[in-house]
Protein backbone atom coordinates (compact mmCIF):
# COMPACT_ATOMS: atom_id res chain seq x y z
CA UNK A 1 0.00 0.00 0.00
CA UNK A 2 1.83 3.24 -1.41
CA UNK A 3 -1.11 5.47 -0.98
CA UNK A 4 -3.98 5.32 1.31
CA UNK A 5 -7.71 7.01 1.05
CA UNK A 6 -8.70 9.94 2.66
CA UNK A 7 -10.82 7.42 4.82
CA UNK A 8 -8.11 4.72 5.40
CA UNK A 9 -6.01 7.80 6.83
CA UNK A 10 -8.57 8.58 9.21
CA UNK A 11 -8.76 5.12 10.56
CA UNK A 12 -5.02 4.49 10.70
CA UNK A 13 -4.86 7.80 12.90
CA UNK A 14 -7.82 6.40 14.86
CA UNK A 15 -5.84 3.70 15.87
CA UNK A 16 -2.78 5.32 17.49
CA UNK A 17 -2.69 6.00 21.08
CA UNK A 18 -2.41 9.48 20.78
CA UNK A 19 -2.28 11.29 24.20
CA UNK A 20 -3.50 15.01 23.42
CA UNK A 21 -4.46 17.36 26.36
CA UNK A 22 -7.19 20.29 25.58
CA UNK A 23 -8.68 22.38 28.37
CA UNK A 24 -6.77 20.84 30.59
CA UNK A 25 -8.98 16.99 29.90
CA UNK A 26 -7.09 14.41 27.85
CA UNK A 27 -8.98 13.99 24.45
CA UNK A 28 -10.03 10.33 23.67
CA UNK A 29 -9.13 10.88 20.06
CA UNK A 30 -8.23 13.56 17.35
CA UNK A 31 -10.57 11.90 15.01
CA UNK A 32 -13.77 12.51 16.46
CA UNK A 33 -13.21 15.44 18.70
CA UNK A 34 -15.70 18.56 17.04
CA UNK A 35 -12.30 21.13 17.90
CA UNK A 36 -9.92 18.50 16.03
CA UNK A 37 -11.71 17.03 13.10
CA UNK A 38 -11.11 19.82 10.80
CA UNK A 39 -7.10 19.81 11.42
CA UNK A 40 -7.28 15.86 10.52
CA UNK A 41 -10.09 16.95 7.69
CA UNK A 42 -7.45 18.85 6.17
CA UNK A 43 -4.63 16.31 5.98
CA UNK A 44 -7.20 13.64 4.64
CA UNK A 45 -7.49 16.06 1.62
CA UNK A 46 -4.27 15.40 0.61
CA UNK A 47 -4.94 11.74 0.69
CA UNK A 48 -8.22 12.28 -1.00
CA UNK A 49 -7.17 14.90 -3.65
CA UNK A 50 -4.15 12.38 -4.89
CA UNK A 51 -6.23 9.23 -6.03
CA UNK A 52 -7.84 12.16 -8.22
CA UNK A 53 -6.89 11.85 -11.83
CA UNK A 54 -7.41 15.77 -11.92
CA UNK A 55 -4.54 16.38 -9.78
CA UNK A 56 -2.37 13.35 -9.54
CA UNK A 57 0.31 15.17 -11.55
CA UNK A 58 0.73 17.43 -8.83
CA UNK A 59 -0.22 15.43 -5.61
CA UNK A 60 1.80 12.12 -6.95
CA UNK A 61 5.01 11.24 -8.19
CA UNK A 62 7.09 7.77 -8.72
CA UNK A 63 9.07 7.45 -5.58
CA UNK A 64 12.95 7.94 -5.83
CA UNK A 65 13.83 4.76 -4.02
CA UNK A 66 11.20 2.31 -5.02
CA UNK A 67 9.75 3.22 -7.97
CA UNK A 68 6.65 2.77 -6.89
CA UNK A 69 3.90 5.78 -7.19
CA UNK A 70 3.60 7.95 -3.70
CA UNK A 71 2.53 11.21 -2.50
CA UNK A 72 4.29 13.81 -3.26
CA UNK A 73 4.25 15.18 0.27
CA UNK A 74 6.24 11.72 1.23
CA UNK A 75 8.77 12.56 -1.90
CA UNK A 76 12.34 13.78 -1.90
CA UNK A 77 12.62 16.15 -4.75
CA UNK A 78 14.95 15.10 -7.40
CA UNK A 79 15.04 18.29 -10.15
CA UNK A 80 13.61 21.77 -10.10
CA UNK A 81 10.57 20.42 -11.46
CA UNK A 82 9.66 18.62 -8.67
CA UNK A 83 10.49 21.64 -6.56
CA UNK A 84 8.29 23.88 -9.01
CA UNK A 85 5.31 20.70 -8.76
CA UNK A 86 5.78 21.14 -4.70
CA UNK A 87 5.04 24.61 -5.21
CA UNK A 88 1.89 23.92 -7.00
CA UNK A 89 0.54 21.00 -5.06
CA UNK A 90 0.52 23.71 -2.08
CA UNK A 91 -1.40 26.19 -3.57
CA UNK A 92 -3.99 23.08 -4.60
CA UNK A 93 -4.07 22.20 -1.42
CA UNK A 94 -4.47 26.10 0.03
CA UNK A 95 -7.55 26.41 -2.40
CA UNK A 96 -9.30 23.04 -1.37
CA UNK A 97 -8.66 23.88 2.34
CA UNK A 98 -8.70 27.40 3.17
CA UNK A 99 -6.53 26.48 6.07
CA UNK A 100 -3.01 24.64 6.89
CA UNK A 101 -2.85 21.24 5.47
CA UNK A 102 0.17 20.10 7.71
CA UNK A 103 1.66 17.91 5.58
CA UNK A 104 4.19 20.54 3.97
CA UNK A 105 6.72 20.29 7.11
CA UNK A 106 6.99 16.41 7.02
CA UNK A 107 7.92 16.78 3.28
CA UNK A 108 10.35 19.81 4.07
CA UNK A 109 11.99 17.82 7.10
CA UNK A 110 12.34 14.69 4.38
CA UNK A 111 14.23 17.07 1.86
CA UNK A 112 16.25 18.78 4.76
CA UNK A 113 17.75 15.79 6.74
CA UNK A 114 18.10 13.48 3.67
CA UNK A 115 20.92 16.03 2.29
CA UNK A 116 22.22 17.03 5.76
CA UNK A 117 22.60 13.25 6.93
CA UNK A 118 24.49 12.48 3.43
CA UNK A 119 27.56 14.90 3.83
CA UNK A 120 27.17 14.46 8.01
CA UNK A 121 27.89 10.73 6.57
CA UNK A 122 30.65 11.77 4.59
CA UNK A 123 32.70 14.13 7.45
CA UNK A 124 31.67 11.99 9.87
CA UNK A 125 31.54 8.24 9.39
CA UNK A 126 28.12 8.42 10.58
CA UNK A 127 25.52 6.39 9.26
CA UNK A 128 22.46 8.82 9.63
CA UNK A 129 21.29 8.86 6.05
CA UNK A 130 21.10 4.85 6.05
CA UNK A 131 18.57 5.35 8.55
CA UNK A 132 16.70 8.36 7.24
CA UNK A 133 16.50 6.74 3.75
CA UNK A 134 15.32 3.47 5.72
CA UNK A 135 12.54 5.49 7.77
CA UNK A 136 11.57 7.75 4.03
CA UNK A 137 11.27 4.25 2.68
CA UNK A 138 8.73 3.26 5.22
CA UNK A 139 7.19 6.92 5.54
CA UNK A 140 6.33 6.29 1.74
CA UNK A 141 5.30 2.61 1.55
CA UNK A 142 2.99 3.80 5.11
CA UNK A 143 2.10 7.16 2.97
CA UNK A 144 2.55 8.57 6.95
CA UNK A 145 1.80 12.14 7.88
CA UNK A 146 4.79 13.33 9.24
CA UNK A 147 5.28 15.86 11.45
CA UNK A 148 8.52 17.82 11.34
CA UNK A 149 8.96 19.53 14.68
CA UNK A 150 11.76 22.19 14.87
CA UNK A 151 10.90 24.87 17.26
CA UNK A 152 12.24 25.21 20.95
CA UNK A 153 10.73 26.94 23.23
CA UNK A 154 13.73 28.73 23.65
CA UNK A 155 13.75 30.32 27.00
CA UNK A 156 15.13 33.29 27.52
CA UNK A 157 16.34 34.37 23.64
CA UNK A 158 19.79 36.07 24.41
CA UNK A 159 21.31 32.68 25.26
CA UNK A 160 22.25 29.34 23.94
CA UNK A 161 21.04 26.56 24.93
CA UNK A 162 23.47 25.03 26.84
CA UNK A 163 23.44 28.25 29.34
CA UNK A 164 19.75 28.56 30.07
CA UNK A 165 18.10 28.58 33.41
CA UNK A 166 16.84 25.23 32.87
CA UNK A 167 18.17 23.12 30.67
CA UNK A 168 15.01 21.74 29.05
CA UNK A 169 14.15 24.79 26.85
CA UNK A 170 15.82 23.22 23.88
CA UNK A 171 14.84 19.54 23.59
CA UNK A 172 18.37 17.54 24.67
CA UNK A 173 19.43 14.05 24.95
CA UNK A 174 19.77 13.16 28.63
CA UNK A 175 20.85 9.82 28.01
CA UNK A 176 23.07 7.83 25.87
CA UNK A 177 22.49 4.00 25.93
CA UNK A 178 23.60 1.23 23.72
CA UNK A 179 20.20 0.65 21.50
CA UNK A 180 19.63 4.63 21.79
CA UNK A 181 18.91 7.98 23.30
CA UNK A 182 16.38 9.42 25.66
CA UNK A 183 14.99 12.85 25.00
CA UNK A 184 13.71 16.15 26.52
CA UNK A 185 12.76 19.11 25.98
CA UNK A 186 9.29 20.20 24.37
CA UNK A 187 8.22 21.48 20.30
CA UNK A 188 6.46 23.94 20.49
CA UNK A 189 3.70 25.54 17.57
CA UNK A 190 3.37 21.97 16.11
CA UNK A 191 0.46 22.37 13.61
CA UNK A 192 -1.27 18.92 12.91
CA UNK A 193 0.99 16.97 15.18
CA UNK A 194 -2.62 15.76 16.83
CA UNK A 195 -3.43 14.06 13.44
CA UNK A 196 0.16 12.84 12.82
CA UNK A 197 1.99 9.12 12.64
CA UNK A 198 5.28 9.83 13.06
CA UNK A 199 7.17 13.25 14.37
CA UNK A 200 10.85 13.86 12.74
CA UNK A 201 12.35 16.13 15.49
CA UNK A 202 15.20 18.83 14.54
CA UNK A 203 17.44 21.27 16.39
CA UNK A 204 16.00 24.88 16.30
CA UNK A 205 19.23 26.93 15.67
CA UNK A 206 22.97 26.33 14.56
CA UNK A 207 25.08 24.96 17.99
CA UNK A 208 28.41 25.04 18.60
CA UNK A 209 30.36 22.61 20.35
CA UNK A 210 29.31 22.77 24.05
CA UNK A 211 25.81 22.33 22.74
CA UNK A 212 26.51 18.80 21.41
CA UNK A 213 23.24 17.27 23.38
CA UNK A 214 21.32 19.94 21.45
CA UNK A 215 22.35 18.85 18.05
CA UNK A 216 19.70 16.05 18.07
CA UNK A 217 17.54 14.81 15.34
CA UNK A 218 15.13 11.61 15.11
CA UNK A 219 11.45 10.19 14.44
CA UNK A 220 9.36 8.86 16.43
CA UNK A 221 5.89 7.58 16.57
CA UNK A 222 2.94 9.60 17.75
CA UNK A 223 1.69 7.67 20.34
CA UNK A 224 5.78 7.07 21.64
CA UNK A 225 5.83 6.57 25.45
CA UNK A 226 6.07 9.58 27.26
CA UNK A 227 5.54 11.46 24.64
CA UNK A 228 2.43 14.06 24.73
CA UNK A 229 0.53 17.21 23.44
CA UNK A 230 -1.24 20.31 24.99
CA UNK A 231 -3.14 21.87 22.46
CA UNK A 232 -2.90 25.13 21.59
CA UNK A 233 -6.13 27.80 21.56
CA UNK A 234 -7.41 29.65 18.96
CA UNK A 235 -9.88 32.58 18.02
CA UNK A 236 -13.15 31.53 18.06
CA UNK A 237 -12.20 27.42 18.57
CA UNK A 238 -15.34 26.89 20.73
CA UNK A 239 -17.97 27.94 18.25
CA UNK A 240 -17.02 24.32 16.75
CA UNK A 241 -18.82 22.82 19.84
CA UNK A 242 -21.52 24.62 19.17
CA UNK A 243 -22.51 22.79 16.05
CA UNK A 244 -23.54 25.64 13.60
CA UNK A 245 -21.76 25.20 10.17
CA UNK A 246 -22.47 28.46 9.24
CA UNK A 247 -20.93 30.80 12.23
CA UNK A 248 -17.55 29.05 11.98
CA UNK A 249 -17.25 29.62 8.27
CA UNK A 250 -15.41 26.83 7.64
CA UNK A 251 -17.10 23.82 8.61
CA UNK A 252 -14.89 20.92 7.16
CA UNK A 253 -11.03 22.23 7.49
CA UNK A 254 -8.67 24.15 9.71
CA UNK A 255 -5.05 23.32 11.11
CA UNK A 256 -4.70 22.81 15.28
CA UNK A 257 -1.25 23.65 16.96
CA UNK A 258 0.00 21.76 20.19
CA UNK A 259 2.94 22.10 22.51
CA UNK A 260 4.60 18.51 22.07
CA UNK A 261 6.65 17.27 25.22
CA UNK A 262 8.94 14.81 25.14
CA UNK A 263 9.40 13.46 28.60
CA UNK A 264 12.06 11.23 28.45
CA UNK A 265 11.23 9.45 25.40
CA UNK A 266 13.28 6.70 23.36
CA UNK A 267 14.48 6.87 20.44
CA UNK A 268 16.49 3.20 18.78
CA UNK A 269 19.43 3.88 17.32
CA UNK A 270 18.10 3.41 13.83
CA UNK A 271 15.90 6.54 13.99
CA UNK A 272 18.65 9.16 14.77
CA UNK A 273 19.25 10.99 12.20
CA UNK A 274 21.77 13.37 14.41
CA UNK A 275 23.25 12.98 17.61
CA UNK A 276 25.93 15.53 18.98
CA UNK A 277 27.55 16.48 15.37
CA UNK A 278 27.07 19.97 16.34
CA UNK A 279 28.17 21.36 12.78
CA UNK A 280 25.51 19.94 10.98
CA UNK A 281 22.92 21.49 13.27
CA UNK A 282 23.14 24.70 11.10
CA UNK A 283 22.88 22.94 7.99
CA UNK A 284 19.74 21.05 8.72
CA UNK A 285 18.31 24.47 9.88
CA UNK A 286 19.22 26.22 7.04
CA UNK A 287 17.70 23.91 4.71
CA UNK A 288 14.95 23.03 6.62
CA UNK A 289 13.82 26.64 7.05
CA UNK A 290 14.74 27.03 3.20
CA UNK A 291 12.69 24.41 2.37
CA UNK A 292 9.52 25.72 4.54
CA UNK A 293 9.92 29.33 3.10
CA UNK A 294 9.51 27.83 -0.07
CA UNK A 295 6.22 26.56 0.98
CA UNK A 296 4.70 29.31 2.09
CA UNK A 297 4.97 31.00 -1.67
CA UNK A 298 2.47 27.83 -2.50
CA UNK A 299 0.13 27.05 0.57
CA UNK A 300 -0.69 31.02 1.55
CA UNK A 301 -1.34 31.44 -2.12
CA UNK A 302 -3.73 29.26 -1.78
CA UNK A 303 -5.50 30.44 0.97
CA UNK A 304 -5.10 33.63 -0.63
CA UNK A 305 -6.92 32.27 -3.97
CA UNK A 306 -10.16 31.59 -1.29
CA UNK A 307 -9.94 34.62 0.43
CA UNK A 308 -9.85 37.09 -2.67
CA UNK A 309 -12.81 34.94 -3.79
CA UNK A 310 -14.62 35.49 -0.79
CA UNK A 311 -14.22 38.71 -0.87
CA UNK A 312 -15.27 39.19 -4.90
CA UNK A 313 -18.26 37.33 -3.79
CA UNK A 314 -19.11 39.94 -0.35
CA UNK A 315 -19.06 42.87 -3.20
CA UNK A 316 -21.06 41.08 -5.48
CA UNK A 317 -23.17 40.06 -2.87
CA UNK A 318 -23.61 43.76 -0.96
CA UNK A 319 -24.04 44.80 -4.79
CA UNK A 320 -20.82 46.96 -5.21
CA UNK A 321 -18.61 44.89 -7.31
CA UNK A 322 -18.84 47.40 -9.63
CA UNK A 323 -17.50 49.89 -7.63
CA UNK A 324 -14.28 51.12 -9.30
CA UNK A 325 -11.98 50.88 -6.07
CA UNK A 326 -13.67 47.49 -5.01
CA UNK A 327 -12.25 45.99 -8.62
CA UNK A 328 -9.16 48.32 -7.94
CA UNK A 329 -8.71 46.51 -4.12
CA UNK A 330 -9.54 43.10 -5.66
CA UNK A 331 -6.66 43.58 -8.44
CA UNK A 332 -4.25 44.66 -5.17
CA UNK A 333 -5.03 41.54 -3.46
CA UNK A 334 -4.39 39.38 -6.56
CA UNK A 335 -1.14 41.06 -7.48
CA UNK A 336 0.19 40.90 -3.58
CA UNK A 337 -0.95 37.07 -3.98
CA UNK A 338 0.88 36.27 -7.22
CA UNK A 339 3.97 38.05 -5.53
CA UNK A 340 4.18 35.56 -3.16
CA UNK A 341 3.83 32.99 -5.95
CA UNK A 342 6.12 34.29 -7.88
CA UNK A 343 8.92 33.93 -5.15
CA UNK A 344 7.69 30.69 -4.56
CA UNK A 345 7.67 29.51 -8.41
CA UNK A 346 11.69 31.70 -8.54
CA UNK A 347 13.19 29.97 -5.99
CA UNK A 348 12.29 26.63 -7.22
CA UNK A 349 13.07 27.12 -11.11
CA UNK A 350 16.66 28.39 -9.57
CA UNK A 351 16.83 25.07 -7.04
CA UNK A 352 20.28 23.00 -7.69
CA UNK A 353 21.64 19.51 -6.98
CA UNK A 354 22.95 18.67 -3.43
CA UNK A 355 25.42 16.22 -3.08
CA UNK A 356 23.40 13.64 -1.76
CA UNK A 357 21.62 14.03 -5.62
CA UNK A 358 18.48 15.51 -4.21
CA UNK A 359 17.37 19.78 -4.96
CA UNK A 360 17.80 22.66 -2.68
CA UNK A 361 15.80 26.06 -3.55
CA UNK A 362 17.76 28.66 -4.03
CA UNK A 363 17.66 30.18 -0.22
CA UNK A 364 18.08 33.83 -1.34
CA UNK A 365 14.70 33.66 -3.55
CA UNK A 366 13.52 31.70 -0.51
CA UNK A 367 14.04 33.73 2.07
CA UNK A 368 12.49 36.81 -0.12
CA UNK A 369 9.74 34.95 -0.68
CA UNK A 370 8.98 34.16 2.97
CA UNK A 371 9.78 37.70 3.89
CA UNK A 372 7.09 38.74 1.78
CA UNK A 373 4.74 36.20 3.30
CA UNK A 374 5.51 38.09 6.14
CA UNK A 375 3.32 41.54 5.00
CA UNK A 376 1.56 40.23 2.12
CA UNK A 377 -1.38 38.26 3.17
CA UNK A 378 -1.93 40.94 6.23
CA UNK A 379 -2.43 43.31 3.44
CA UNK A 380 -4.59 40.86 1.56
CA UNK A 381 -7.12 40.04 4.81
CA UNK A 382 -7.45 43.95 5.08
CA UNK A 383 -8.35 44.89 1.91
CA UNK A 384 -10.65 41.86 2.22
CA UNK A 385 -12.09 43.55 5.57
CA UNK A 386 -12.51 46.50 4.12
CA UNK A 387 -14.77 45.33 0.96
CA UNK A 388 -16.86 43.02 2.78
CA UNK A 389 -18.03 45.87 5.41
CA UNK A 390 -18.22 45.47 9.28
CA UNK A 391 -21.09 43.08 9.32
CA UNK A 392 -18.19 40.36 9.20
CA UNK A 393 -17.87 41.24 12.76
CA UNK A 394 -21.59 42.09 13.58
CA UNK A 395 -23.57 39.48 12.28
CA UNK A 396 -26.07 37.92 14.81
CA UNK A 397 -25.62 33.91 14.82
CA UNK A 398 -26.83 31.06 12.65
CA UNK A 399 -28.98 30.53 16.06
CA UNK A 400 -31.07 34.01 15.23
CA UNK A 401 -31.06 33.68 11.34
CA UNK A 402 -33.07 30.19 11.97
CA UNK A 403 -35.05 31.49 15.23
CA UNK A 404 -38.69 31.81 14.13
CA UNK A 405 -39.57 34.83 15.29
CA UNK A 406 -36.14 36.67 14.72
CA UNK A 407 -34.85 35.22 12.11
CA UNK A 408 -37.10 36.67 9.42
CA UNK A 409 -35.99 40.04 11.32
CA UNK A 410 -32.54 39.25 10.15
CA UNK A 411 -32.97 37.86 7.10
CA UNK A 412 -35.02 41.17 6.16
CA UNK A 413 -32.57 43.93 7.16
CA UNK A 414 -29.14 42.18 6.26
CA UNK A 415 -30.02 41.20 3.09
CA UNK A 416 -27.41 42.30 0.49
CA UNK A 417 -28.81 42.18 -3.54
CA UNK A 418 -32.28 41.19 -3.86
CA UNK A 419 -31.11 37.99 -5.93
CA UNK A 420 -28.50 36.80 -2.95
CA UNK A 421 -29.86 35.26 0.42
CA UNK A 422 -29.13 36.82 3.59
CA UNK A 423 -27.71 33.34 4.56
CA UNK A 424 -25.26 33.12 1.92
CA UNK A 425 -24.26 36.73 2.32
CA UNK A 426 -23.46 35.46 5.92
CA UNK A 427 -21.88 32.54 4.74
CA UNK A 428 -18.98 34.65 3.01
CA UNK A 429 -18.79 37.19 5.35
CA UNK A 430 -17.97 34.00 8.39
CA UNK A 431 -15.38 32.63 5.79
CA UNK A 432 -14.01 36.17 5.70
CA UNK A 433 -13.93 36.17 9.42
CA UNK A 434 -12.72 32.93 9.86
CA UNK A 435 -10.28 33.42 7.72
CA UNK A 436 -8.30 37.20 8.92
CA UNK A 437 -9.87 37.26 12.63
CA UNK A 438 -11.10 33.52 13.42
CA UNK A 439 -9.56 30.27 13.61
CA UNK A 440 -7.68 30.59 10.53
CA UNK A 441 -6.23 33.00 10.87
CA UNK A 442 -3.72 31.45 12.92
CA UNK A 443 -2.61 29.74 9.92
CA UNK A 444 -2.95 32.67 7.44
CA UNK A 445 -2.18 35.93 9.68
CA UNK A 446 0.49 34.84 12.57
CA UNK A 447 1.52 31.96 11.04
CA UNK A 448 2.47 34.28 7.84
CA UNK A 449 4.80 36.29 10.69
CA UNK A 450 6.48 33.46 12.34
CA UNK A 451 6.02 29.88 10.57
CA UNK A 452 9.10 29.06 8.94
CA UNK A 453 10.77 31.72 10.95
CA UNK A 454 10.39 35.18 12.08
CA UNK A 455 10.88 38.15 9.62
CA UNK A 456 14.38 38.95 10.86
CA UNK A 457 15.50 35.46 10.50
CA UNK A 458 14.71 35.87 6.65
CA UNK A 459 16.50 39.24 7.00
CA UNK A 460 19.89 37.47 8.62
CA UNK A 461 19.47 35.05 5.53
CA UNK A 462 18.88 37.89 2.76
CA UNK A 463 21.56 39.77 4.56
CA UNK A 464 23.99 36.73 4.05
CA UNK A 465 22.53 36.07 0.56
CA UNK A 466 22.72 39.16 -0.58
CA UNK A 467 26.16 39.57 -2.90
CA UNK A 468 26.39 43.14 -1.65
CA UNK A 469 30.01 43.58 -2.09
CA UNK A 470 29.54 42.28 -6.17
CA UNK A 471 26.85 44.96 -6.19
CA UNK A 472 29.26 47.46 -4.62
CA UNK A 473 32.03 46.59 -7.89
CA UNK A 474 28.58 46.49 -10.07
CA UNK A 475 28.31 50.69 -8.39
CA UNK A 476 31.77 51.56 -8.76
CA UNK A 477 31.83 50.29 -12.49
CA UNK A 478 29.14 52.44 -13.59
CA UNK A 479 30.49 55.30 -11.99
CA UNK A 480 34.00 55.03 -12.76
CA UNK A 481 35.88 54.37 -9.45
CA UNK A 482 38.88 52.91 -9.41
CA UNK B 1 -15.44 -4.77 -38.39
CA UNK B 2 -13.39 -6.61 -35.91
CA UNK B 3 -9.90 -6.09 -35.27
CA UNK B 4 -7.94 -9.00 -33.95
CA UNK B 5 -5.50 -6.11 -32.73
CA UNK B 6 -7.91 -4.22 -31.43
CA UNK B 7 -11.05 -6.08 -30.51
CA UNK B 8 -12.11 -3.61 -27.45
CA UNK B 9 -13.30 -0.11 -28.30
CA UNK B 10 -10.82 2.67 -28.83
CA UNK B 11 -8.99 4.18 -25.93
CA UNK B 12 -9.20 7.81 -25.16
CA UNK B 13 -6.64 8.22 -22.20
CA UNK B 14 -7.24 11.77 -20.87
CA UNK B 15 -4.21 13.14 -18.39
CA UNK B 16 -4.56 16.46 -16.79
CA UNK B 17 -2.26 18.69 -15.39
CA UNK B 18 -2.75 19.07 -11.60
CA UNK B 19 -4.81 21.88 -11.85
CA UNK B 20 -3.46 24.87 -9.37
CA UNK B 21 -5.11 27.30 -11.18
CA UNK B 22 -6.97 26.11 -13.95
CA UNK B 23 -8.76 28.83 -16.34
CA UNK B 24 -11.16 26.83 -17.32
CA UNK B 25 -13.27 23.30 -16.12
CA UNK B 26 -10.88 20.46 -17.14
CA UNK B 27 -13.07 17.69 -15.61
CA UNK B 28 -15.50 19.12 -18.34
CA UNK B 29 -13.36 17.81 -21.15
CA UNK B 30 -14.30 14.44 -20.26
CA UNK B 31 -17.69 14.35 -20.79
CA UNK B 32 -17.67 16.43 -24.31
CA UNK B 33 -15.17 13.74 -25.05
CA UNK B 34 -17.94 11.09 -24.38
CA UNK B 35 -20.45 12.20 -26.04
CA UNK B 36 -18.79 12.99 -28.82
CA UNK B 37 -17.22 9.73 -29.53
CA UNK B 38 -19.34 7.60 -28.18
CA UNK B 39 -17.90 4.55 -30.12
CA UNK B 40 -14.64 5.37 -27.80
CA UNK B 41 -13.81 5.07 -24.24
CA UNK B 42 -12.87 8.07 -22.56
CA UNK B 43 -10.43 7.29 -19.65
CA UNK B 44 -8.97 9.72 -16.47
CA UNK B 45 -6.87 6.97 -15.13
CA UNK B 46 -4.19 4.25 -16.62
CA UNK B 47 -5.21 1.24 -17.79
CA UNK B 48 -4.45 -2.47 -19.17
CA UNK B 49 -5.46 -1.59 -22.41
CA UNK B 50 -3.30 0.90 -24.81
CA UNK B 51 -4.03 3.72 -25.09
CA UNK B 52 -5.40 4.89 -28.91
CA UNK B 53 -4.87 8.66 -28.57
CA UNK B 54 -4.02 11.05 -25.50
CA UNK B 55 -5.32 14.48 -24.49
CA UNK B 56 -3.42 16.28 -22.15
CA UNK B 57 -6.15 18.55 -20.56
CA UNK B 58 -3.92 21.53 -19.08
CA UNK B 59 -5.46 24.62 -17.18
CA UNK B 60 -3.10 27.01 -18.63
CA UNK B 61 -0.41 27.82 -21.14
CA UNK B 62 2.01 26.53 -18.59
CA UNK B 63 0.83 22.99 -19.30
CA UNK B 64 3.26 21.74 -16.51
CA UNK B 65 1.45 17.93 -17.09
CA UNK B 66 4.34 15.47 -17.02
CA UNK B 67 3.28 13.08 -20.19
CA UNK B 68 6.55 11.80 -22.03
CA UNK B 69 6.09 8.29 -21.18
CA UNK B 70 2.34 8.46 -22.19
CA UNK B 71 2.04 8.07 -25.38
CA UNK B 72 -1.37 6.91 -27.68
CA UNK B 73 -1.20 4.98 -30.63
CA UNK B 74 -2.78 6.82 -32.58
CA UNK B 75 -1.47 9.84 -31.12
CA UNK B 76 -1.57 12.85 -28.43
CA UNK B 77 -2.44 16.56 -28.27
CA UNK B 78 -2.33 19.02 -25.49
CA UNK B 79 -4.78 21.84 -25.00
CA UNK B 80 -4.37 24.55 -22.72
CA UNK B 81 -7.49 26.67 -22.67
CA UNK B 82 -11.75 25.67 -23.30
CA UNK B 83 -11.01 27.09 -27.09
CA UNK B 84 -8.80 24.35 -28.23
CA UNK B 85 -11.40 21.65 -27.17
CA UNK B 86 -11.87 21.94 -31.14
CA UNK B 87 -8.62 21.50 -31.87
CA UNK B 88 -8.49 18.47 -29.52
CA UNK B 89 -11.91 16.94 -30.90
CA UNK B 90 -10.48 17.46 -34.26
CA UNK B 91 -7.37 15.14 -33.62
CA UNK B 92 -9.10 12.60 -32.18
CA UNK B 93 -11.76 12.85 -34.87
CA UNK B 94 -8.83 12.34 -37.34
CA UNK B 95 -7.46 9.69 -35.58
CA UNK B 96 -10.11 7.39 -35.48
CA UNK B 97 -10.97 7.66 -38.80
CA UNK B 98 -7.95 6.96 -39.78
CA UNK B 99 -8.16 4.25 -38.02
CA UNK B 100 -10.97 2.80 -39.64
CA UNK B 101 -9.69 2.74 -42.65
CA UNK B 102 -7.40 0.62 -42.12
Amino acid sequence: MAMMTGDQYVESIRKLDIKIFMFGEKVSSAVDNPILRPSLNSVKATYDLALKPEYEDLMTVKSHITGKRINRFCHVHHSTDDLIKKVKMQRLCGQKTASCFQRCVGMDAFNSIFSTTFECDKKCGTKYHQNFVEFLKEAQEKDWTVDGAMTDPKGDRGLSPGKQADPDLYLRVVERRKDGIVVRGAKAHQTGICNSHQVIVMPTIAMGPEDKDYAVSFAVPLDAENLFMIVGRQSCDTRKLEGSSLDVGNCEFGGMEALTIFDNVFVPNDRIFLNGETDFAGMLVERFAGYHRQSYGGCKVGVGDVLIGAAALAADYNGAHKASHVKDKIIEMTHLNETLYSSGIACSCEGFKTESGNYLIDLLLANVCKQNVTRFPYEITRLAEDIAGGLMVTAPSEKDLRHPKLGPYVDKYLRGVASVSTENRLKILRLIENLTLGTAAVGYRTESMHGAGSPQAQRIMIARQGNIESKKKLAKAIAKIE
Amino acid sequence: MFDPHYPMPKRIRVKYCGGCNPRYDRTAVPAKLRAAFPEAVVAETAGDDPDHFVAVVCGCVVACARHDELNGRAGKAVMTSEKEYERLAAAVRASLEREGER
